[in-house]
């Protein structure tokens, strides 16, 4: 019983990243409307700068971070300027293509930049796990954990106070309504793909801490789909509780399932995509239904 | 539709003929004339190349099917080709003549391809290109992991040569490039056919508008699933192709980034069209064969660029797409359309400006 409770503490914890990635990803849906394949790359490309900026030029961390964040805000204005901005107007494969185009424009790049071999972040927190009562966690996990928690925090409340929320949903309600209502649909494009970038970014640098950094990291990103699924590719709230989910389900796939079949730990995720794909494909919390014909 | 003067549709055969006028007969004429020299005189590497490049067309006639005709998505062309190549390569194995094997490998792949495209009846968009991703991964877990005493796992299975009548074995290029175009000209015109039948109709009625189409009576349950049914056993075709021409085949080759080439092909080449695919084919395949020749060549002069070959391959997908995406969306079928209006109204490009 005590193992099965520790599983789900990490899973709880691991599933914190995802909800993290898929936070970024539901950002830039909520007020663009595309649909961002590409965030694993994102997340990998901003885990690499981070850890040049950390081992290689030596910037403490919490300022590596924050440096970070800034190159990621405008990595996502250049992506957005650049690729997907000429795209406006075009049917939905086409914003699909780019984000896949993307995704392999950027691992050709953290191939090219840092190679095929692996690094791993310094060990910058104690190396003794923090004990939850009689159950343990790993310090990176538990800091990751707060992290994703406090970003939803601020998330949900950015978009239901804030002016710049308001306007993104906005924008993403009805580009051309919120035209009309003097919104500059552009500039909040913009932002929207500076500050999902920068979630990546950060999203990476958590799951890189945790496990190995290297350029596969782009394709653990894909796991953000199911989570996504799962929670509804509208919903901030729905992309934390689907990435638990997912991290637990996937923590207990890992010992119940694993020693029967091996590798389904990788795959119980996209089972799990594809039964709601079937059943309920707008997910738990997904706010508009899909269009059914 | 443009029809050259001199056409006259005095029968309905002839306005229902695939080949109709001049302008079809050239090309196909060039096409056979390039296809014999290739015989002729390609050497092995040469017709390597026009090999890989035919299996490859006969897999994206079967997604342009699905994409440019039923305007449905997959992005799991590459692991239903797996699923066909091991069908092929174990029924062989175990004694079955080839032309049954690789057409139970074609049924197989489709009949497998109907339960992912399952969902697509209640879902579209977005939300089928997740359910094709969860097709992609499964279908390469299942193979790698779930049916090792069929597939062998990871180790790889081997697909013995196929034998026909007398002994006579296909084992060169040269025989496999006969056969290759054989099968790719069934598919080519097999898919043509598609267009002007019912059923096609049908499809690409979807594609314009689903409500209308089935307003109109077309049951979207049973035409989306032939869509499926259809691409879907195209790649299984192809992937029994390849699995038998490389003497064996292994999962791995049959990953994400392959499906995604695909997509690449028809986004290049031109959704809906049919010479589409195999400009978007061919283009592609080429400048990857060039650029591992350029990079061989480079790898000679400066040996430290060894680490920069990697890397080229999914920057090359990435930066072709996405300039296709930007400044030609129509892919290059378009191009070649608007070439031929141009050469048509040579040296009065007035007379057709609308």
């Amino acid at each position: 019983m005590e193992y099965l409770i520790q599983n789900v503490i990490m899973g709880i914890a691991i599933g914190g990243i995802y909800g993290l990635i898929a936070l970024g990803f539901v950002l830039i849906n909520k007020s663009t409307g595309i649909l961002n394949i590409a965030q694993g790359g994102m997340m990998a490309i901003g885990a690499f700068i981070c850890f040049t900026l950390i081992s290689k030029i030596g910037v403490p961390f919490v300022l590596a971070i924050i440096m970070t964040l800034f190159i990621s805000f405008f990595l996502g204005l250049v992506i957005d300027k650049a690729l997907f901005s000429p795209l406006i107007g075009q049917p939905l494969l086409a914003p699909i293509m780019m984000s896949l185009a993307l995704l392999f424009i950027l691992e050709g790049i953290v191939l090219s930049i840092w190679g095929a071999q692996s690094y791993s972040f310094p060990q910058l927190f104690p190396v003794a796990p923090v004990a939850i009562g009689p159950f343990v966690l790993s310090h990176e996990l538990f800091f990751n954990f707060i992290i994703s928690g406090l970003l939803l925090i601020i998330f949900i409340a950015f978009f239901k106070f804030s002016h710049t929320g308001t306007k993104m949903r906005a924008v993403a309600d009805d580009q051309q309504a919120a035209q009309a209502a003097g919104i500059k649909v552009k500039k909040i494009f913009s932002l929207a793909w500076g500050i999902g970038t920068g979630i990546a970014a950060l999203g990476g640098i958590s799951l890189g801490m945790i496990t190995m950094l290297f350029y596969g990291l782009s394709y653990s990103g894909l796991k953000v789909l199911p989570v996504i699924i799962l929670g509804g590719i509208e919903s901030i709230l729905g992309a934390i509780v689907g990435g638990l989910i997912i991290g637990v389900l996937e923590s207990l796939a890992g010992i119940y399932v694993e020693p029967y079949l091996k590798g389904s730990k990788e795959i119980v995720p996209f089972v799990i995509l594809l039964i709601f794909l079937v059943f309920k494909p707008h997910g738990l919390f997904g706010l508009k239904g899909v269009k059914r014909i | 539709m443009y029809l050259p003067p001199g056409t006259f549709n005095e029968t309905y055969e002839k306005d229902m003929a695939i080949i109709r006028h001049k302008e079809h007969w050239t090309l196909i004429i060039v096409l056979a004339v390039v296809c014999f020299l290739l015989y002729l005189f390609g050497n092995n590497y040469i017709l390597g190349i026009t090999n890989l490049i035919g299996i490859s067309i006969i897999s994206a006639l079967g997604l342009q099917i699905l994409m440019g005709f039923a305007g449905q998505i997959s992005v799991a062309q590459a692991a239903f080709m797996a699923v066909g190549a091991y069908a092929s390569a174990i029924l062989a194995t175990n004694g079955v003549p080839f032309w049954f094997s690789i057409i139970a490998a074609s049924l197989m792949s489709g009949t497998i391809g109907l339960v992912f495209g399952w969902p697509s009846i209640r879902i579209t968009g977005f939300y089928l290109v997740m359910s094709t991703f969860a097709a992609q991964f499964i279908i390469i877990y299942a193979i790698n992991n779930v049916f090792t005493n069929l597939t062998r796992g990871t180790l790889g299975h081997p697909a013995p040569i196929p034998r026909f009548f007398w002994n006579f074995s296909v084992n060169t290029e040269r025989k496999w490039f006969i056969l290759i175009i054989f099968i790719l000209a069934i598919a080519t015109l097999t898919t043509a056919n598609l267009k002007r039948t019912k059923g096609g109709r049908a499809l690409i009625a979807i594609r314009d508008n689903a409500l209308a189409a089935e307003v109109m009576g077309i049951s979207l349950w049973r035409y989306k699933l032939l869509a499926f049914f259809l691409c879907c056993s195209y790649a299984g075709m192809a992937g029994a192709l390849y699995a038998h021409w490389q003497g064996s085949v292994v999962g791995e080759a049959f990953d994400l980034m392959q499906s995604i080439w695909f997509l690449g092909y028809l986004i290049v080449g031109g959704m809906g069209s049919i010479p589409g695919c195999y400009f978007g084919v061919i283009l592609i395949i080429l400048l990857q064969e060039g650029l591992t020749q350029f990079s061989s060549v480079l790898v000679g002069v400066y040996p430290k660029a060894t680490s920069l070959i990697a890397p080229t391959k999914p920057i090359l997908f990435g930066v072709i797409v996405a300039l296709f995406l930007i400044f030609e969306p129509k892919g290059l079928a378009h191009r070649w359309e608007s070439f031929k209006t141009y050469y048509r109204s040579w040296p009065y490009p007035y007379i057709t400006k609308d």
